[in-house]
């Protein structure tokens, strides 16, 4: 497998701030597609017990508002909710629907291991043992062999974890899919495949890590999810052979964990045009066999030889990161087809170019000042864009300042910044393309005290974030630098002072000072003369 | 100075205003007392919802539009201005000329005057003022912030100066030509049918008090104005035009007035050139308060508002209960909050007991505030639309503080310090001496938290040492702060430019008096002479 820099979809690409990375891609990417089409958007917290931060957003077009938590959208029913929080209920509702689903059975909190064991030998081995509430693949033991292993486990998710009600069902061996369904249609689908590095004949394995690395940065999904080099990764490498030391051939396949989760390393692999029909049909029946669940996550274990498959799980709010950004494979649009479901009306509406910074509008709220903030509405009509790269005198005069002034007096989006070179660059976008074009001369005029020399004009074809900000490269040595400077001029000033207070009370200035004087009324009387 | 019977009102303390940008500070009052109270409090961007319709002017910053929502329903305010005042107030108010018709309608006395419009000249003006006597006052019709007026004009040449000036030169020929009077200047501020403030504009002036010159006095006066938050902005410059004054008085600024004796340094009262305001509320007499009350009730639509007026002492039969000079529906309070002497009145629990009649005396125990410049940031970028700001509960507020002595002060005890104080919805900050040990101060509308609080604290491992707790009284501002936080070190970095920017400033002034000396004819002649005496002090030694 090669690895490819991230597949943006074009209408992301530059236009996700890097605070909509990770965890909140989900909320900033189905908030950005409705705000595009011209909806309301709002962000917002909401009290509950801890007191923790929640937000949550709302978009809105004026008659109907529509609420959201990640990817959750109040179409999904409280029930539905319940129903996919709890493993046994999803089972339930599933198996009535004739949806496959493993055998098993759920067990209370009153029932004796005892009889837990007893079932699991009727059921057979292997079989999987989880809890019935808990989330994030917490306390599942899958794959277990013999009854001992499964006492084990029993013990230690009754006792030590303390979840005392449990589900014991059968193992299906298979590829794991995430498999989403919005409005009855299966929009996505992702496999993960454990970490793993492909040779190139030249590289170490080290290398090949931290290429691999290096790219997964650069995905907003993955960001922060690299593949560390630890126990469990020499290990595997040991016992298959190699050495972080050792270099694959050209296409040679090496894995370097055996579990697939995305945190520790593992790929994400759009598999959507590949999954058959039948597949997507269990996936499809699954959502529709729990009432109020409108955009669903369903996991699934799959036997592609048999083309059959088995659901295990059902979320309601899945995460679209890996759907966003995989490793491999096609990128999918999954909030356009959210968008799409709740506001059918804004399909046809040709999405704005504009894009909104998410760091200020969560600052507030997350130092618990702000309890909502709306975003500035889309401005209507089409975007217009310029660059214009400025020189002259034109640093430290207030040039920035009064840019930022002239361009929100326009009603006009995009920001300014200073160029390594000295000169300033300044982008404005807006509806009024004759404004955009004139906005030339407005750089060219200045501030009165910037002495401008040329302005040189650039087509800008990137997304512009909304409102105008001076972009500011705060570097802790400038930071430093100010406090030195500021130290430096003190004494200067401490000197000059002293000095002048020295002269001042000096035995000279005092007794010259009747002819300082009388020189003083002499000047006076010549100027008045010479007026006069 | 005996200046030194000032009430300020405690929930508006100069701390709590102290970030807030002089020109803001008339709207955040107003917001401030709303949400204290309990109400959703929301800032608008310019033309957002309502204040599409509303009249309003210089809103391109943030900071100025805001609406209060009770369960009642919303209500928008530019300023002062509640949307209870209709826009035809506004333009009556703007309008010097119409102002004057409707009061004069209503019997509110007004000093005798006459609009003359462009077409006619300058001699027919002449020919009123003579009619009327002098002295008088030329006005342009459409100058704000007091441009194109001119006052106490004595004679015929004054007033072809004033008009070549008014007319001519600023353009403004639409002209007001009116009695000029002589007398004490009141700025009331009226809710409905009830005076709820009203101060006393004094001329700029200092106090004699036997030993300094009048160029300390005034020194000493600015420092006490920068303590006030409305006149922080407003020193008492000393200008060409002050020494003239002075100069009348027979003084100049190295006199020494002896004490007790009061020297005024202007003949204007305008707060902005040095005047002060002096709380004047419960010794206004009946007549002005009846005068007041009318003039705000003459204006159709305005339902509360600013009347500014004049006592006149040398026409007491014609204006002998007060004159209006002008009605303003978007009035200014800074000084009514903040007087110079006397009481602070509160005017901003006023407006909002007439839109929010149902929170009359709520939240008034509530010493808790918010950043303002934090709520208004993703505004000034035009980022979003509206921010709200976190609503709180109208019940009194308990705050505590508890010293840690000797306690680890890294920032992983901090952090936990603040996730204990998010998750029990608590306010307030830490701070960190220079001893080692860690001051935090938290305050809550529920007593029980501020326990749990504490029990956290003391059990977790982070902090096993010595503490202390105290009941205090601090204003504390909504959120958690932590000291050296990523948003306290900006707001450090931004006072320290500041700093230098002055330093600077100061510098080069220094250089440049050292400069003038060392270049001095003296300084250079007597060289020679100095070189000598320190050459003998050398041989001495």
């Amino acid at each position: 497998m090669e690895i490819n820099d991230v597949n943006w979809l074009p209408h992301l690409e530059n236009a996700v701030p890097v605070t909509g990375f990770g965890k909140k891609l989900s909320m900033y990417t189905i908030a950005l597609e409705g705000w595009r089409r011209g909806l309301k958007l709002k962000f917002y917290t909401i009290d509950n017990p801890e007191n923790k931060l929640k937000v949550r957003y709302s978009l809105s077009n004026g008659d109907r508002e529509h609420r959201f938590e990640s990817s959750k959208g109040d179409k999904t029913t409280e029930l539905a909710y319940e129903i996919c929080d709890n493993k046994y209920l999803t089972k339930e509702y599933l198996s009535k629907a004739n949806v496959p689903t493993p055998d098993g059975k759920r067990f209370t909190e009153e029932t004796e291991d005892e009889e837990i064991i007893n079932y699991a030998n009727t059921l057979g081995f292997p079989l999987v043992l989880k809890p019935t509430n808990a989330n994030g693949g917490k306390g599942v033991f899958s794959d277990i062999h013999s009854i001992e292993s499964f006492k084990d486990a029993l013990s230690y998710v009754r006792y030590e974890l303390e979840y005392m009600e449990v589900i014991v069902e059968a193992y299906v061996a298979g590829n794991e899919y995430r498999v989403v369904v919005v409005d009855n249609k299966v929009v996505g689908a992702l496999n993960r495949v454990p970490a793993h590095v492909a040779g190139n004949g030249k590289d170490t394995i080290r290398q090949l890590i931290r290429n691999k690395n290096r790219m997964r940065r650069s995905n907003p999904h993955l960001k922060s999810r690299n593949i560390k080099i630890d126990k469990p990764v020499i290990e595997l490498l040991t016992a298959n052979g190699y050495t972080l030391d050792s270099v694959p051939r050209e296409g040679e396949e090496i894995s370097l964990r055996l579990t697939s989760n995305l945190s520790t390393g593992g790929d994400s692999v759009d598999l959507t045009d590949v999954l058959s029909p039948e597949l997507r049909e269990v996936a499809i029946d699954g959502t529709k066999a729990i009432p109020g669940l409108t955009v669903s996550g369903m996991d699934m274990i799959v036997d592609d030889e048999n083309n059959s498959g088995v659901i295990i799980e059902a979320n309601t709010r899945p995460g679209l990161g890996g759907h966003l950004f995989p490793v491999q494979g096609e990128p999918r649009d999954i909030p356009k087809d959210i968008i799409d479901f709740y506001f059918p009306e804004t399909k046809d509406i040709k999405r704005s170019s504009l894009y909104f910074d998410f760091n200020s509008i969560l600052e507030p709220l997350q130092n618990r000042t702000a309890e909502a903030v709306e975003v500035t509405p889309l401005p209507e009509g089409e975007i217009y864009a310029k660059n214009y790269i400025v020189s002259g005198k034109i640093r430290n005069v207030g040039y920035k300042v009064w840019i930022k002034r002239q361009a929100l007096l326009r009603r006009m989006h995009g920001f300014t910044e200073e160029l390594e070179d000295g000169n300033i660059s300044v982008v404005v976008a807006g509806t009024n393309e004759e404004e955009i074009n004139e906005f030339k001369n407005v750089c060219l005029e200045g501030n009165p005290k910037a002495e401008v020399s040329g302005v040189i004009e650039k087509p800008w074809d990137k997304p512009v974030k909304i409102g105008f900000e001076i972009n500011k490269k705060l570097s802790s040595e400038e930071i430093s630098q100010i406090e030195l400077d500021n130290e430096q001029m003190g004494k200067e000033l401490y000197f000059y002072k002293k000095r002048y207070g020295q002269i001042k009370s000096s035995r000279f200035w005092r007794s010259t000072a009747p002819f300082r004087f009388v020189i003083d009324k002499g000047k006076n009387f010549i100027r008045s003369l010479r007026k006069a | 100075m005996v200046e030194n019977n000032t009430e300020w009102l405690p929930h508006l303390s100069s701390e709590i205003v102290s970030d807030v940008h002089g020109n803001l500070l008339d709207a955040y009052a107003v917001a401030l007392e709303g949400w204290q109270r309990g109400l959703k409090l929301r800032w608008h961007v310019k033309d957002s919802e309502k204040f599409r319709e509303m009249e309003t002017w210089f809103v391109d910053n943030p900071g100025q539009l805001f609406s209060l929502t009770s369960a009642g329903g919303t209500h928008y305010f530019f300023r002062t201005r509640g949307d209870k005042i209709s826009n035809e107030a506004v333009y009556i108010g703007k309008d010097k000329n119409k102002t004057k018709q409707i009061l004069s309608e209503n019997g509110i006395p007004i000093p005798e005057g006459a609009f003359f419009s462009e077409t006619q000249s300058n001699s027919d003006i002449h020919r009123y003022a003579s009619s009327i006597g002098f002295p008088v006052v030329v006005k342009s019709l459409d100058g704000s912030f007091g441009r194109g007026i001119l006052t106490n004009i004595q004679d015929e040449n004054e007033l072809e100066y004033a008009l070549i000036y008014v007319r001519g030169e600023l353009k403004y020929k639409n002209v007001i030509v009116e009695h000029h009077i002589p007398g004490n200047e009141y700025r009331i501020y009226v809710v409905g049918n009830k005076v709820v403030g009203a101060i006393n504009r004094i001329p700029a002036n200092v106090i004699g008090d036997g030993a300094n010159s009048i160029e300390t006095l005034i020194k000493n006066k600015n420092k006490k104005r920068m303590e006030n938050p409305r006149l922080k902005s407003c020193p008492i410059n000393i200008t060409k035009e002050l020494e003239i004054q002075i100069d009348k008085l027979n003084y100049d600024l190295n006199s020494v007035p002896k004490t007790g004796e009061k020297v005024f340094l202007s003949e204007k009262s305008n707060i902005s050139l040095g005047g002060d305001p002096v709380d004047v509320l419960d010794d206004l007499p009946l007549e002005i308060m009846n005068t007041a009350v009318g003039a705000i009730q003459a204006i159709p639509g305005l339902v509360h508002g600013a009347v500014d007026l004049i006592l006149s002492e040398q026409h007491p039969t014609q204006y002998g209960d007060g004159v209006v000079l002008e009605v303003n529906p978007t009035a200014q309070i800074g000084s009514l909050l903040y007087p110079i002497k006397g009481k602070g009145r509160d005017i901003p629990a006023k407006i909002i007991d007439y839109y929010f009649p149902e929170t009359k005396g709520k939240g008034k125990a509530s010493n808790l505030y918010f950043n303002l410049s934090e709520v208004l940031s993703p505004l000034a970028d035009r980022i979003a639309a509206v921010t709200e700001v976190n609503s709180v509960e109208p019940t009194g507020l308990y705050v505590r503080k508890i010293t840690v002595f000797e306690g680890e002060s890294n920032s992983g005890s901090h952090y936990f310090i603040k996730q204990e104080a998010l998750k029990n919805n608590l306010f307030g900050f830490t701070k960190i001496h220079e001893s080692g040990a860690t001051e935090i101060v938290i305050a809550s509308h529920n007593k029980q938290s501020l326990d749990n609080f504490r029990r956290n604290i003391i059990e977790s491992n982070s902090i096993q040492s010595h503490i202390k707790e105290e009941v205090v009284n601090d204003a504390v501002q909504l959120g958690f702060f932590l000291d050296g936080d990523k948003t306290q070190l900006i707001n450090e970095l931004t006072k320290v430019k500041e700093e230098l920017r002055k330093v600077k400033k100061k510098k080069q002034a220094s250089q440049k008096q050292y400069q003038k000396m060392l270049g001095s004819r003296v300084w250079r002649a007597t060289r020679p002479l100095r070189n000598f005496t320190s050459l003998i002090r050398k041989l001495a030694r």
